[in-house]
């Protein structure tokens, strides 16, 4: 179904539960602003190439709008418009003050060179600096981009404004970046967990959990919920992974996979197909890698209690109805990696402030931004009867609503 | 046969807003159930205006008498509430209504839920506090649509009533 399509009718769900009506609906989806560009760049070899890029602006009520840049040869303006949508629904959960964005280039980075890749991305910022500044626009790293590239837009963007280390996050760390960026995704599913959790009286001592992918997110929640004491019991990536019911050795794993780039070489437990690692025992499960990773079938099979979506759309509406019926707890993953774009907006602060933080100070306030967003999430959940998903949409609608109201519209 | 009493989830509509669920379970074993299939009615114009309905599932389609027939007014799906001003006014149905698609409805009589704001009940004043909450807004947005017509601006002009609208749903249902 695509994250596009589930987010659309889980956006529908609570528009519907809150009473809004097409006009209203019109004025909370549609894109403030779209930004398209011809971005044409001499390759290495003498060539002239010219690529689009593109920049959509959703919703600036509640600030300057934030979202990733992504070069991909997919990325269009749907796209762009849609994710940039989400932005401004997830950026309102976790209460920051921004609004939502996103944009990207569309290109094949694996076929331009590094040089080539750097003159492109200077180009796009010759292109839309106007539009962009660290009080409008606040692009950031996402599908095939990095520090690096962060890097050039910044010093690209303070040729023309003066020294503007606020245009981008995801900087590297000795380019103004944040302590804590690596690990904010991850350890932003473990703190929504553990709220989820004490909800039930429970902790993560006493907690099984399965994590499917093994990249940034899964892999830096796995080191979190290992180091505050709870029991990894199987873990994968995209080519299959390992399942140990008396618990995988996490530290072990991470120094394996650092080394080998691959889990399905780890002595540890057993192996496992990525099905079976969803359907494994556990009581927490965490989709870390891909969307739609539950289909109806599989989402019956599922036996884990509490499911945390750290990727984005893993589980289509159909899945989603079947987790509901079966009174599974589901951690939407517009709440659940909210961690990363919390850690932006440190961030932005620290940019804004000229100051540095510790890792120490970045981990509490991270702390501080989601346990206060599970909690108005939860508890908007049990005072309206509504799952955590629709709670979560309702609670942004609301809040960027209010905020557009405010101002007039 | 199913009961009223089943429907143990509070339908999230404005109307039942702030009920515990203790409170819902007596209300609802005041009201009576409808499994409707489609294009049968609900109440007609004119008929007695004794009780209110909350559509659970399903929709309805308001339509009014003309003198070239029937013409439909709105069509409401699960979450939407109808007749509930005849607790306070009593009379006749303006409109009538008709499902649309087969349909779940609860009807709740009004001198059922009369006597049971009487005996104080906390359920049934709550739903009277939303009732009359709806109203003062639905007011609010008529004396605004007024004053815009007072000063002569053309009828689908009027700012008011989706602003209005928008304030109600984000600073008083929905805060």
């Amino acid at each position: 179904m695509g994250v596009l399509n589930s987010a659309n009718t889980y956006f529908d769900r609570a528009a519907q539960i809150m009473g809004l009506d097409d006009r209203v609906k019109a004025l909370l989806t549609k894109p403030e602003r779209e930004v398209k560009v011809s971005l044409s760049i001499e390759r290495d070899n003498g060539h002239l190439a010219t690529f689009t890029g593109y920049r959509v602006q959703h919703n600036s009520a509640r600030g300057p709008m934030k979202g990733g840049l992504r070069y991909h040869p997919h990325v269009d303006m749907d796209e762009a418009a849609g994710l940039a949508a989400l932005m401004t629904w997830k950026t309102a959960i976790v209460n920051l003050p921004f609004g939502g964005a996103k944009g990207g280039i569309a290109c094949d980075p694996r076929e331009l060179s590094r040089p080539e890749l750097e003159r492109l991305t200077r180009k796009f910022v010759e292109k839309i600096h106007d539009i962009i500044g660290p009080q409008r626009d606040i692009p950031a790293p996402d599908v095939n981009t990095n520090a690096e590239v962060m890097a050039w837009i910044m010093s690209e963007y303070s040729k023309i404004h003066g020294f503007s280390p606020g245009v981008v996050t995801g900087k590297p760390v000795e380019l103004h970046g944040s302590a804590g960026r690596d690990e904010a995704t991850g350890l932003g599913v473990t703190l929504v967990l553990e709220q989820c959790l004490a909800d039930a009286g429970r902790s993560l001592g006493d907690c099984s959990v399965a994590i499917q992918g093994f990249g940034n997110v899964g892999s830096h929640a796995a080191r979190c919920i290992h180091e505050r004491g709870g029991k990894v019991v199987a873990v994968s990536d995209s080519r299959g992974g390992r399942v140990d019911p008396g618990g995988i050795d996490v530290p072990a794993l991470l120094q394996h996979v650092r080394s080998q780039q691959r889990i399905g070489t780890f002595e540890g437990g057993a192996p496992c197909s990525n099905e079976q690692l969803l359907t494994t025992p556990c009581d927490v499960l965490i989709p870390a890698a891909l969307e739609d990773v539950f289909d109806v079938p599989l989402a019956r099979e599922v036996q884990a209690g509490i499911i945390v979506e750290a990727a984005n759309g893993p589980t289509p509406p159909e899945a989603d109805d079947v987790f509901r019926e079966h009174g599974i707890t589901v951690i939407p993953d517009i709440l659940a990696n909210a961690g990363g774009v919390a850690v932006s907006y440190l961030e932005w602060v620290q940019n804004l402030q000229h100051v540095t933080w510790t890792l120490e100070e970045v981990r509490e306030n991270l702390s501080r931004t989601m346990t206060s967003a599970y909690q108005e999430v939860a508890h908007l959940g049990r005072d309206r009867k509504l799952d955590l998903r629709t709670a979560a949409f309702v609670l942004a609608i609301g809040r960027v609503g209010r905020a557009a109201v405010l101002q007039g519209v | 046969m199913a009961q009223a009493s089943d429907i143990t989830e509070i339908p999230p509509t404005p109307l039942f807003g702030g009920l515990q669920q203790d409170d819902w379970s007596e209300l609802v074993a005041r009201a009576v159930r409808m499994e409707l299939g489609a294009n049968e009615p609900v109440f007609l114009q004119g008929q007695e205006a004794d009780a209110f309905f909350a559509v659970l599932r399903g929709s309805v389609q308001v339509r009014t008498a003309t003198p070239g027939g029937e013409s439909a007014l709105a069509q409401l799906s699960a979450g939407a509430v109808l007749g509930e001003t005849s607790l306070l006014l009593g009379g006749t149905h303006s409109a009538s209504v008709y499902t649309v698609e087969p349909s779940t409805l609860l009807r709740f009589r009004n001198d059922g839920l009369k006597e049971a704001i009487e005996s104080g009940n906390r359920g049934a004043i709550r739903i009277l506090y939303n009732i009359a909450h709806t109203l003062a807004v639905r007011l609010r947005a008529a004396d605004a649509h007024i004053a815009e017509l007072a000063k002569g601006a053309p009828v689908g002009s009027v700012v008011g009533s989706d602003l209005e609208r928008l304030r109600n749903i984000f600073f008083t249902q929905w805060v």
